[in-house]
């Protein structure tokens, strides 16, 4: 080969050369940048799931100490299911303890098959289980026992209460609709 | 001095030189090539190896969070529990507190026949009451419209048998104190 043929071809490998270099150069910075970005997000994501699980952490915490204990006692003041027997038991211990006659105890029908929840009305988030019955007996003696009432340990609430003392010689009566709560 | 070297013999010499500094020129980009691409080959694998390890780590980090799935279903359902206690805490109705207050309003000689409290301060409350006298009737009503509670009074009806005077009182609750 002669040295100007051998030029030529080696002028020829040169731009090649540089244009194949180029073409890497461009390829290499349009990849690391797409890596660049990949890491980036994951590291972001990263960041993100461990303030999660730290999250978690303090959550898992805080309810261990300040709910464990008390769970109990938010499960008693709104249980899951009416328990009927329960609340109406308690409703005659209170009124017996306040010395009053509790009578005429009646509670909605219920609109399909009995169940834990049947019997009961929507009340906000909550479902309300409305008991009504009859109390004979003093003012004090009422009082004594809506004082019990509102401290249940589960929650109730007394929504109407009608006192009629038409006979003045006989006891005073008070006809009462109380709401026992239910959150299923 | 005569250069008698042949035109093709100088061509030669003269391509020769040239070829000389084309060889350098092609070592050289070689070396760029190389030297370049080791250092984004290197690059590109750190950044791949430390995303894979990331990848990982936050693969980690979820599997830990769904384990947690169950936690987070019980501490939602006790906080959605806790803000349903506070809310029926909140409209509770105190009617202890309440017939305390109309008590000790209730003039001397004066009982209550009867009423119905509902703890609506936006509904009127009729109160039918039985006294001594026509008087305390009327006392009846000022020492209600004085109370706390009490927004206003109207006497509807006074009436009188051998049972004592028989009245007929409505009043309205200030806001929120029906209950």
């Amino acid at each position: 080969m002669t040295p100007k043929r051998f030029f030529f071809v080696l002028l020829g490998a040169l731009v090649v050369l540089a244009g194949l270099g180029g073409y890497g150069y461009y390829y290499a910075v349009t990849r690391l940048t797409a890596a660049r970005t990949e890491l980036s997000a994951a590291l972001t994501e990263q960041v993100a799931s461990q303030a999660q699980i730290d999250e978690l952490s303090r959550l898992k915490t805080q309810y261990n100490r300040d709910i464990v204990p008390v769970l109990d006692k938010i499960n008693a003041a709104l249980p899951r299911t009416k328990n009927q027997t329960e609340i109406l038991a308690q409703l005659q211990t209170v009124a017996i303890a306040s010395g009053l006659a509790l009578s005429n105890v009646t509670l909605p029908n219920a609109a399909g098959l009995p169940g834990e929840t049947s019997q009961t009305v929507k009340s906000g988030a909550v479902l309300a289980l409305p008991i009504s019955f009859q109390l004979k007996g003093t003012y004090p003696q009422l009082q004594a026992f809506l004082v019990k009432v509102e401290n249940l340990n589960r929650f109730t609430n007394v929504t109407t209460l009608a006192i009629t003392h038409a006979d003045k010689s006989a006891e005073v009566t008070y006809a009462m609709t109380v709401n026992a709560y239910i959150k299923p | 001095m005569i250069n008698l070297i042949s035109p093709l013999r100088k061509e030669e010499i003269r391509f020769s030189k040239y070829n000389q500094k084309a060889i350098r020129y092609v070592q050289l980009l070689v070396l760029v090539v190389v030297v370049l691409g080791s250092i984004f080959g290197a690059a590109l694998v750190y950044i791949d190896m430390k995303t894979k390890a990331v990848k990982a780590a936050v693969a980690t980090d979820n599997a830990t969070i769904a384990a947690a799935a169950p936690f987070m279903r019980n501490a939602r359902d006790t906080s959605d529990r806790l803000l349903a206690v506070k809310a029926i805490g909140a409209s509770q109705t105190r009617f202890s507190g309440l017939l305390e207050d109309l008590a000790k309003v209730l003039p001397q000689g004066v009982s209550i026949d009867s009423v119905t409290l509902t703890g609506d301060d936006t509904k009127p409350v009729r109160i039918a009451v039985t006294g001594a006298s026509y008087n305390s009737l009327l006392a009846l009503r000022n020492a209600l419209a004085a109370s706390a509670r009490v927004s206003a009074v109207d006497l509807e009806s006074i009436s009188q048998d051998t049972g004592g005077y028989h009245g007929g009182v409505v009043i309205g609750f200030k806001k929120g104190q029906a209950k």
